[in-house]
């Protein structure tokens, strides 16, 4: 078997994880394999800074998805998240969980304003970078969920990836195995 | 025991299968069944709970009977629609000329029953694997499981919105032994058990109960990650 998640674009195929099929410890070993893959292509030898935050405003329509995800995250990083921020973050996480993309504005119906426009991939790794953050802090484990497809859609672009953006896939790459290595030895199984 | 003015409205899946054997075993026979899908006389098979026997009380499903034959054993008047799903023009005609006082429902996984069927003002009940409100959505027994380590069903009236309904009844349950699989089995016999339960007791008492819901849509649960899912179903081969 073969991890394919991350061999597939998930962004064209919105069932790509419907009734996924138990393939038991040889399924963790190769997706091992397709993050290590990220790794060694960033070469990163310590942990890469995240980026300053370029905006926390977003009051324009339609919705700059930078602009808000810049707002959600400067609001995940603190200890409490205001309701606002978590609002917008529900969206998206609905909005991506249906469609697999993140576009790059959205009408004032949280619409994309051009269906085309789903392939920054900027925007991909700062919503996983907003993920971490509250699943970190609030322990919701759908947000881990979301990091997980995120990291198969950043793994899949591996190549595209930007310097600074495929620095900051590893490390999403590596807080991806703490936290799922921290579930499984609550299930009391080792990865 | 016959179940008047009770319609099953089922889609040809494994699901509706083991429903069916757990009325026929309960001796809980709706009045009417409607059997829809594109091939919905085709036999389906499953994984049966070998190596482990897995009873749920006196009750275990098994592979290997067409859903059709489960009825034909006894005096239930079955239809069966060819048709794309619950919401094919062929299903809403069959159910307004009916009009059972309550549908009984099982249909395909991800399919919304549309606003022109819920406004025949009929109570549809669907069991939904998961405690509401708290898990509202997809694969929520894996979710449950994950972080609560057990399973639930909770039996709703559908309404226009997913998981939203007026809730009838709810029941936890443990995590499925090992050797017992989740998907095809265990998850449809549990939502079985709470289905037989509802049913005596609508016989009971002739109404059905009610709890709230929550409207609020967030929290939803969306399809589980395969990862995620792999340490649940790890961790269940690793129970001595």
């Amino acid at each position: 078997m073969s991890y394919k998640f991350s061999d597939i674009d998930i962004r064209q195929d919105k069932s790509s994880y419907q009734y996924s099929t138990y393939f038991g410890l040889e399924f963790f070993t190769e997706w091992k394999k397709k993050r290590a893959a990220v790794l060694k292509l960033a070469n990163v030898s310590k942990v890469a800074p995240l980026p300053a935050i370029k905006s926390t405003r977003f009051d324009k329509l339609p919705i700059n998805t930078q602009d808000l995800l810049e707002y959600i995250y400067s609001e995940s990083i603190k200890k409490r998240m205001n309701k606002i921020a978590n609002y917008w973050a529900e969206k998206l996480l609905r909005k991506f969980e249906v469609t697999h993309r993140i576009h790059e504005s959205y009408d004032q119906n949280f619409r994309a304003s051009d269906k085309a426009k789903h392939k920054c991939l900027a925007l991909y790794v700062r919503f996983a970078e907003v993920s971490v953050e509250i699943f970190q802090h609030k322990s919701d484990i759908r947000y881990l969920n979301i990091l997980l497809k995120l990291l198969d859609i950043l793994t899949f672009e591996k190549q595209n990836l930007c310097d600074d953006l495929l620095k900051r896939t590893a490390h999403l790459v590596t807080q991806e195995l703490k936290f799922l290595q921290s579930i499984a030895l609550t299930h009391k199984i080792r990865l | 025991m016959k179940l008047q003015n009770i319609l099953f409205l089922a889609a040809n899946t494994k699901r509706s299968h083991i429903y069916a054997q757990a009325m026929a075993h309960y001796k809980l026979l709706p009045e009417n069944v409607v059997i829809f899908g594109q091939s919905p006389q085709a036999l389906l098979s499953w994984k049966n709970a070998s190596p482990a026997e897995f009873f749920i009380r006196s009750f275990a499903p098994k592979s290997g009977e067409k859903l059709s034959d489960t009825f034909h054993k006894t005096a239930t008047h079955v239809k069966i629609l060819k048709s794309r799903g619950v919401n094919d023009s062929r299903v809403f005609r069959e159910v307004s000329e009916l009009r059972p006082n309550l549908i009984v429902y099982s249909g395909y996984s991800g399919e919304i029953v549309s606003s022109k069927i819920l406004k025949l003002g009929i109570p549809i009940l669907h069991f939904h694997a998961g405690l509401l409100p708290k898990y509202k959505g997809s694969t929520t027994t894996y979710y449950s499981w994950l972080l609560e380590n057990k399973c639930g069903v909770s039996a709703i009236i559908i309404d226009e919105n997913i998981d939203t309904g007026r809730i009838v009844a709810k029941k936890s349950y443990p995590v499925p032994p090992r050797g017992v699989d989740m998907d095809d089995f265990y998850d449809s016999s549990i939502r079985a058990d709470l289905m037989v339960k509802v049913l005596k007791n609508y016989c009971l008492k002739e109404k059905l109960s009610s709890f709230n819901n929550s409207k609020k849509s967030e929290n939803t649960f969306y399809i589980i990650h395969p990862l995620l899912k792999h340490i649940i179903l790890r961790s269940q081969e690793s129970i001595e």
